[in-house]
């Protein structure tokens, strides 16, 4: 590798991606970014998803280990 | 940012200027302003892209690893750094895509090439023919003839202007490790040079 070939290297173009695909993906991340800044107000859905069913899980998964509880000391009672 | 750099003059400010205009992009990409990505892209597209096309050979799937780099700023711009420096953090994300691309791709064209099982394309590089003469052209295809490892350390110190210490941290290596790896590029790059010459006086 020369001296020559180190100056050829820095000198390479940089040939820009097409501006259709360009824009595409200007657009897309404009649409990432405006989310962050304007976000929706919660809807019910995304509460239900967050708080409703996840309570609902660990009351009917409490119930479970009781009541089967309960029933082995009946049991060996 | 464009302010920021117009103001500036001579080339000891530059650097300190570039770092300041960095935390403001990044620190605008944060609070999802879209003028900071777009100041980001104009400045950044062309680089990425032509290390994304020069180091992948593809330019289907530099365009593809393309896409997932910049989304990647929009999305992750909350969590990173202020004092992130964009143009490595976007080299290095670009760099890792085409790796994970390459550890996961299902049938890799590179390596079926290398075994011979697939025919050898015309140009090697997708910027051959874009060369304006002789020596950009035989660059451009002995660059890509270089395997995967010099390849990115000669794209990254070479053609994008990062200096050994810089690169080593972008590609997960000690800074003695990197220069070795680009000597070795560089004299194997001569050699497929010379190599060219003969086949192509």
């Amino acid at each position: 590798m020369t001296r020559t070939d180190d100056d050829a290297l820095r000198r390479l173009p940089e040939h820009d991606l097409a501006s259709v695909p360009a824009e595409r993906l200007r657009r897309r991340a404009h649409a990432i970014l405006s989310a962050r800044a304007h976000p929706r107000r919660a809807s019910w859905s995304a509460y239900y998803y967050r708080v409703v069913e996840p309570a609902a899980l660990l009351v009917l998964g409490l119930s479970f280990v009781i009541s089967t509880f309960q029933s082995a000391i009946a049991l060996v009672q | 940012m464009t302010q920021f750099l117009s103001r500036s003059s001579g080339y000891a400010r530059l650097d300190t200027v570039a770092h300041s205009s960095d935390s403001e992009i990044i620190a605008a990409l944060a609070r999802g302003e879209t003028r900071a990505f777009d100041e980001a892209y104009a400045r950044l597209r062309a680089p990425v892209y032509a290390f994304l096309v020069r180091l992948t050979g593809r330019v289907a799937l530099a365009e593809d690893l393309m896409q997932e780099t910049w989304l990647r700023l929009a999305r992750a711009a909350p969590e990173l750094p202020p004092h992130t420096e964009l143009r490595p953090w976007l080299f290095t994300v670009a760099r890792n895509l085409y790796r994970s691309h390459r550890r996961w791709a299902a049938i890799d064209t590179e390596r079926l090439r290398e075994f011979g099982l697939l025919p050898t394309p015309a140009s090697a590089s997708p910027f051959e023919a874009l060369a304006a003469d002789g020596t950009e052209r035989a660059l451009e295809g002995a660059i890509a003839r270089l395997p995967l490892d010099q390849r990115e350390v000669l794209l990254l110190c070479g053609v994008s202007g990062f200096d050994p210490a810089h690169a080593a941290r972008m590609l997960g290596v000690t800074p003695e490790a990197a220069r070795q790896r680009l000597a070795r590029a560089r004299a194997r790059l001569r050699e497929i040079l010379v190599a060219l010459e003969k086949v192509m006086p």
